[in-house]
């Protein structure tokens, strides 16, 4: 076998096969509604479009400074400072080819062979993979719906060992989207003072947040910013995930060591990609507000809908828009549940054991498609599972 | 603080390269003192016009969505055609081509999927700095195969046989070559596919310059009986249409290998900006015209700067058959390549790439790109011809 043993240990994407099902199904005429997808279903705001296209037509055409732009990062630190109170100068930030790179260079710069690192359960499928790719070892917490996605500090405090170099957070979560509280973060941060840890804490969730809930970013309790990796994007907070445009925001000597990896890596982000970003960023929150606002009215729909459903219990998430409901009732796990929505409603989702052994009685429903197209597949959900025998 | 960094940091490289050069230039800017940048390889032409009008009408039209993350197809069959009217290969868009982030991801993937600790990959040498950054993090080791001697590149069989060991796994080529602008011919091509074959080796070829032969036609070594399905082509729009800052580059290899690199290529960047790839089809179906008006004004670019260099006292250097760079011997004059472009950086506003950057053997070489305006060469060509006659032995 040619391919390196490092490859070797991460498995084809579920996910992935799921679409080419569904997909399979909709060339033998099946009409199917996907609420599997990861992306906005919104176009991105006019203004940031137009910031793109005079950046085009005006030559910003060739490679920028490897961390980005100075405007973009300037525009970074200003948002980072007025949402959170934290202060980052420019030099602490890279704009990265979304937040996918970021974490691939965050988990990849610290991480060697043998080290441990703590990640959700359940979890963004990179946050495996990157590691094992690394010959580091991924060692799960438990996020449970019983703890109202809460990470369990407890159970993280048993879990570190002297080989325990960083804890991955998720904050808002994909897939459960719970929002870590005030209280549950200070305990992480002090588990990571005391034990000497390094955190990654991906917030690019952290603009798509609900009721009254709050996003605070672990990186502004006292002694954090300077072991905390942060990242967050554009992709899911002003719909620009064809973009790809991410960024890291870090303390100077984490921050270096991390530019190497990323401009060894891919040099740079696009150039004109940056120049939306500083739009986004600097211009008008509107059209991020009007989508956020979206997003509550379908996720308080479907909610309901689903807590409706026999054999469905559902939180009502604070943040993103995944719905993760648990599926006790049924007799079926996830993926069997998942499988049967599909050929059954013609409706696809993901099955939660895709992101973890806590997400087996679990799939995620995305909010990110229109309120009749929710409406259609709740509906055909509930009808779908009303004929199952329960136990 | 415990020490955080891994020891693939640690491994990193220390000397004095192009970065640090590339450091200093920046401070004599931000000062207010005129540089010109010839340690950089970056055209200076803007993209061509209908490139960027084809993303924006893209982007308009609400391409602003994840696209496969393979690419989309419209961009691999493009190229796929393009490939094939110039080299004859035939890809199959939809399972031999990914659409990465620039080369550079394109080859991040490559030693992601194919090399473990341990593995050799023999290169040779002097070669583009970057790959051995990247290498540095796979844990793989290199194996410089010195072909430059006397001022003369030659590819000899005995220098590669004599370095292979059953740790042995790839071969890189880089034809036409960053820093020498050499361009291999039959013969090396050959001998290369041979080894290859014989050993049952990899070829990883980047041709990211194949637009810039100024002599002949280029030949990718793919061509070669049994080598195509052995042989990872990385290629990228960068230079060939002065797309440097859209960051759109692709890998073509038989179907086994992509679905695994396009496996890796998810982990690091999910896909390339949509738009941008947009902007790529329009380039690699209709843009030509443009891209030989470039390649001419780099063929006479190069006249001139291998002209005055001939001028020149007490250096020599590889005539350039390709790319955009020379590779300057400044041995004679008493100092390495290294103090050569600090002390032309710091005197005359000039910066150049030590030779250091380019492989363990060429401290008393320079790499001079001429990517940027013929007013800035004639400039430095002018400034280079005195500060190397004031520092005469």
């Amino acid at each position: 076998m040619i391919q390196s043993k490092k490859m070797g240990g991460i498995p084809a994407s579920r996910i992935r096969k799921m679409f080419d099902e569904a997909n399979l199904l909709r060339t033998k005429g099946r009409d199917i509604i996907s609420l599997a997808l990861g992306e906005p279903d919104f176009n991105t705001p006019p203004h940031i479009i137009d910031a793109m296209v005079d950046a085009a037509r005006s030559g910003s055409t060739h490679y920028t400074a490897n961390k980005g732009i100075v405007e973009l990062r300037q525009a970074i630190c200003s948002k980072l400072l007025h949402d959170h109170n934290i202060h980052y100068n420019v030099d602490e930030i890279i704009a990265t080819v979304g937040v996918t790179e970021g974490v691939f260079i965050a988990l990849t710069s610290f991480l060697d062979p043998g080290d441990e690192v703590l990640i959700p359960d359940p979890t963004w499928l990179n946050y495996i993979h990157v590691p094992v790719l690394n010959g580091a070892i991924p060692v799960v917490y438990t996020v449970s719906q019983e703890n109202n996605f809460q990470i369990s500090i407890d159970e993280v405090k048993k879990k570190i060992t002297k080989r325990t170099k960083m804890i991955v957070i998720l904050d808002p979560s994909n897939p459960t989207g719970g929002v870590q509280t005030k209280e549950t973060l200070s305990k992480v941060a002090e588990l990571a003072l005391e034990h000497d840890l390094l955190v990654l804490s991906d917030e690019i969730y952290g603009e798509i947040i609900f009721d009254d809930n709050i996003h605070y970013s672990i990186a502004k309790f006292p002694g954090m910013k300077e072991r905390t990796v942060l990242l967050n994007g554009f992709s899911k907070a002003y719909a620009m995930t064809g973009w790809r445009l991410g960024y890291v925001a870090a303390s100077q000597k984490l921050i270096d060591v991390m530019n190497r990896l990323h401009s060894f890596n891919v040099t740079s982000t696009a150039t004109m990609v940056q120049w939306g970003g500083v739009a986004a960023l600097n211009g008008t929150q509107e059209p991020m507000k009007y989508m956020v606002k979206e997003f509550q009215k379908r996720r308080d729909f479907l909610v309901e809908a689903l807590n409706g459903t026999k054999g469905l219990n559902c939180l009502n998430p604070g943040g993103t828009f995944y719905v993760f409901p648990k599926i006790r009732g049924i007799g079926m796990s996830g993926d069997e549940y998942a499988n049967y929505l599909l050929h059954e409603a013609g409706v696809a989702v993901v099955p939660g054991s895709v992101f973890g052994s806590h997400g087996t009685h679990h799939v995620r429903l995305s909010c990110a498609t229109s309120m009749d197209e929710l409406t259609k597949a709740a509906d055909r959900i509930y009808h779908a599972t009303e004929k199952l025998p329960g136990y | 603080m415990k020490k955080y960094f891994n020891d693939n940091v640690r491994r990193y490289p220390k000397q004095k390269g192009t970065f640090e050069i590339f450091s200093i230039a920046n401070e004599k800017e931000l000062v207010g003192e005129k540089v010109i940048h010839m340690e950089i390889g970056r055209p200076d032409f803007d993209t061509p016009k209908a490139i960027k009008e084809s993303a924006i009408k893209a982007i308009e039209k609400g391409q602003v969505h994840y696209t496969e993350f393979i690419g989309s197809f419209d961009l691999r069959k493009a190229i796929s055609e393009r490939e094939y009217s110039k080299t004859g290969l035939s890809y199959n868009p939809q399972k031999e081509i990914v659409i990465t982030v620039g080369a550079t991801e394109g080859l991040y993937c490559i030693w992601n999927v194919f090399l473990d600790p341990g593995d050799e990959i023999m290169i040779p040498s002097p070669y583009y700095v970057s790959y051995s950054r990247q290498l540095t993090y796979s844990g793989a080791c290199i194996v410089e195969v010195p072909i430059l001697k006397n001022n003369e590149i030659r590819y000899n069989m005995d220098d590669f046989k004599s370095r292979l060991t059953d740790k042995t796994k790839i071969i890189l080529l880089n034809s036409p070559n960053n820093p020498t602008g050499y361009v291999m011919t039959d013969e090396d091509l050959n001998m290369i596919a041979e080894l290859a074959i014989e050993n049952d080796l990899l070829v990883v070829s980047d041709e990211c310059y194949d637009s810039f032969v100024f002599e002949g036609t280029y030949k990718s070594i793919a061509t070669l009986p049994g080598m195509r399905e052995r042989t990872i082509v990385v290629n990228s729009s960068s230079k060939t249409f002065s797309m440097t800052g859209w960051r759109i580059g692709y890998i073509m290899a038989n179907e086994d290998f992509i679905r695994e690199m396009n496996r890796s290529h998810s982990q690091t960047s999910v896909c390339a900006t949509s738009f941008a790839q947009a902007g790529a089809i329009e380039a690699y179906k209709n843009v030509y015209k443009e891209v030989d008006i470039m390649i001419e004004e780099f063929k006479s670019r190069r006249d001139y700067v291998a002209n005055c260099l001939n001028k020149m006292d007490n250096i020599s250097f590889i005539n350039p058959k390709g790319a955009f760079y020379v590779f300057i011997n400044v041995g004679k004059l008493g100092m390495d390549g290294t103090k050569f472009s600090e002390r032309l950086l710091r005197e005359k506003g000039i910066a150049l790439s030590p030779g250091i950057s380019f492989g363990s053997d060429w401290m008393d070489y320079v790499r001079l790109a001429y990517s940027c305006s013929m007013d800035n060469i004639v400039e430095a060509m002018n400034s280079m011809k005195d500060f190397i006659e004031d520092n005469k032995i």
